[in-house]
């Protein structure tokens, strides 16, 4: 296993795309939770203002930047920014391909299996990585909005998960869509396609029961923008179905040929 | 173990074509097997098969004796056509990355490096790299981990005529150290001088498998020969009774003669003395494996 880490270790620090991938990812979200925290709570809390309220208590009672809406605010915002980890993935598959690299590893004694288990590896150091980056921000944001006194740290944390899951889910897509397409640029396009409109399609076919198990709105939902609508066990069942799913169907489409 | 390889019946299909049909073919231990053939004759796809790269339509193969369940690759050396590295990595991390696959140490790489004349360049990135260069490096990257089998297709393409003597020379100095080769090539005159055994293959099928020593001194010595006065050498020449065949080279200097298999040049010499007829060119032609080639693939 740390062999086949320690590969793709060595295959992509210098790798042009992962290096600048990863700093724009970063950079960005910090950029955006940091930098537009004002808008982000106007906006909240415009959203909010509704009932007999005022700012003022709902900002002191519901500050999405304080703990515990902390983890499931930040856990929001990342969630955005796992296309540019989705292009990375698609990027690093096509490379492989169009470059003969994979073709060249298997010759050289690595099995189909070890490979695709290196790019499983590889999708689940993104998705820790992204889930860390939410938990810094959270931990910060949290830190720096609450009073001691109110800091409850545990609470609702949880989404720190759903945002790992979240982030691995749609990553899995993706290395799916890359070793079916082989092309970043045809690969990225039906991704995007699918989602949209492909996502809406489905509600002609499936009964409405199942609208929340939709490929992508399952992966949407696991983060809401309020309040979960079904229960979290079920969405985290349903994705972790469809994670399962992407990889067979990566694993069987890699034993074919490659000439 | 006497085999590295027997395939049985192996055969391969793109769509409707039949790339590869009922192949079989031995391959000894420690010997040098050339697969020859001319483009599309399926070289290149009875590699693939044995690298795991492609699987066979039917048919199947045993490696030393024994189906091969096992990960043998990790002991095979191996360069397919252009060799293909990481392009924005150095030598030195593209070989650390196959040195990782096969499980072996990183100790050999510079070694490698050392001997297809990289060494010097070993931290710069592959973008630099000529297309020689490349080819090379594929070359390193199959001997660094001292394999036990060696497979190669066409591994002097695109090399200059320096590179391509080091690349004849580093074959003949690993086969004696008792490694077994296997080369797939189209240049036979490259073929002939380095491997022990030759397979012919044409539209995917095996037309000849066997020595290669067997293969070209299966019939005739032939002699150019040349004198200054070439009519009395005719005449002397008609009446050696070990003589096959004459004939006149194209540019009207010497002739081509067809000898039995056990005329030597001295031989031929001292007959012409005693006839009186002295030569002033003599050479041994290599009845080369291209001609035999060509006549096999014309039948």
């Amino acid at each position: 296993m740390t062999r086949l880490l320690y590969i793709e270790w060595i295959k992509w620090r210098r790798f042009r795309p992962f290096q600048i991938l990863i700093c724009l990812y970063t950079i960005l979200f910090f950029l955006i939770c940091f930098g537009l925290d004002d808008i982000i709570l106007d906006k909240v809390i415009g959203d909010l203002t509704m009932g007999n309220y005022s700012s003022s208590i709902i900002l002191e009672e519901y500050n999405p930047y304080k703990f515990p809406f902390a983890w499931h605010t930040f856990a929001f915002i990342g969630k955005f920014f796992k296309i540019l980890l989705a292009i990375l993935i698609i990027n690093i598959i096509s490379y492989e391909y169009q470059n003969g690299t994979f073709k060249q590893n298997i010759i050289q004694g690595l099995k189909r299996g070890e490979y695709l288990f290196g790019k499983f590896m590889l999708v689940f150091l993104l998705s820790t990585y992204s889930t860390l980056l939410v938990c810094i921000a959270a931990i910060i944001g949290g830190l720096s909005y609450s009073t001691v006194s109110e800091i409850n740290f545990y609470e609702n944390s949880y989404y720190l998960f759903l945002s790992f899951l979240n982030t691995f889910t749609y990553l899995s897509l993706s290395v799916t869509m890359g070793v079916i397409f082989r092309n970043t640029m045809t690969a990225f396009v039906i991704l995007m396609l699918l989602w949209f409109p492909g996502d809406m399609l489905w509600l002609f076919i499936i009964p409405e029961n199942f609208n929340m198990y939709r490929p992508f709105e399952v992966i949407d939902e696991l983060l809401p923008f309020t309040v979960h609508q079904t229960s979290v066990w079920k969405l985290i069942t349903v994705s972790i179905c469809y994670q399962f799913f992407y990889w067979m169907v990566s694993y069987f489409k890699m034993k074919k040929d490659l000439t | 173990m006497k085999n590295i390889l027997k395939t049985y019946a192996l055969h391969k299909k793109f769509g409707l074509h039949s790339a590869l049909k009922d192949l079989n073919i031995t391959i000894p231990k420690s010997s040098v097997y050339a697969i020859l053939g001319p483009n599309g004759s399926g070289k290149s796809t009875t590699l693939g098969i044995l690298l795991k790269a492609l699987r066979p339509s039917s048919g199947y193969f045993e490696w030393l004796d024994r189906k091969p369940k096992f990960n043998y690759l990790e002991k095979v050396g191996a360069m397919l056509e252009q060799p293909k590295f990481y392009m924005y990595l150095n030598a030195i991390d593209n070989l650390a990355i196959i040195a990782k696959i096969k499980r072996v140490s990183n100790n050999g790489i510079e070694e490698s490096l050392k001997k297809v004349g990289l060494f010097n360049r070993r931290f710069d990135s592959l973008n630099t790299y000529s297309m020689g260069m490349i080819q090379r490096l594929g070359i390193a990257a199959a001997i660094f981990h001292s394999p036990d089998v060696l497979i190669l297709d066409e591994p002097t393409n695109g090399l200059d005529p320096e590179g391509i003597t080091d690349i004849r020379n580093l074959i003949l100095n690993l086969s004696k150290d008792g490694l077994t080769i296997i080369l797939a090539s189209h240049l036979l005159s490259e073929v002939q001088m380095v491997s022990s055994h030759v397979c012919i293959l044409k539209k995917g099928s095996c037309l000849y498998e066997g020595n290669i020593s067997e293969f070209i001194n299966s019939k005739e010595n032939i002699f150019q020969l040349g004198s200054s006065n070439l009519d009395s050498l005719n005449v002397a020449l008609v009446n050696f009774n070990k003589l096959n065949k004459i004939e006149k080279h194209k540019s009207g200097k010497y002739f081509i003669v067809h000898f039995n298999k056990d005329v030597f040049p001295d031989d031929i010499s001292n007959y012409l003395a005693q006839k009186g007829v002295f030569l002033n060119h003599l050479v041994r032609q290599h009845s080369s494996l291209e001609d035999e080639f060509i006549e096999i693939l014309k039948n």
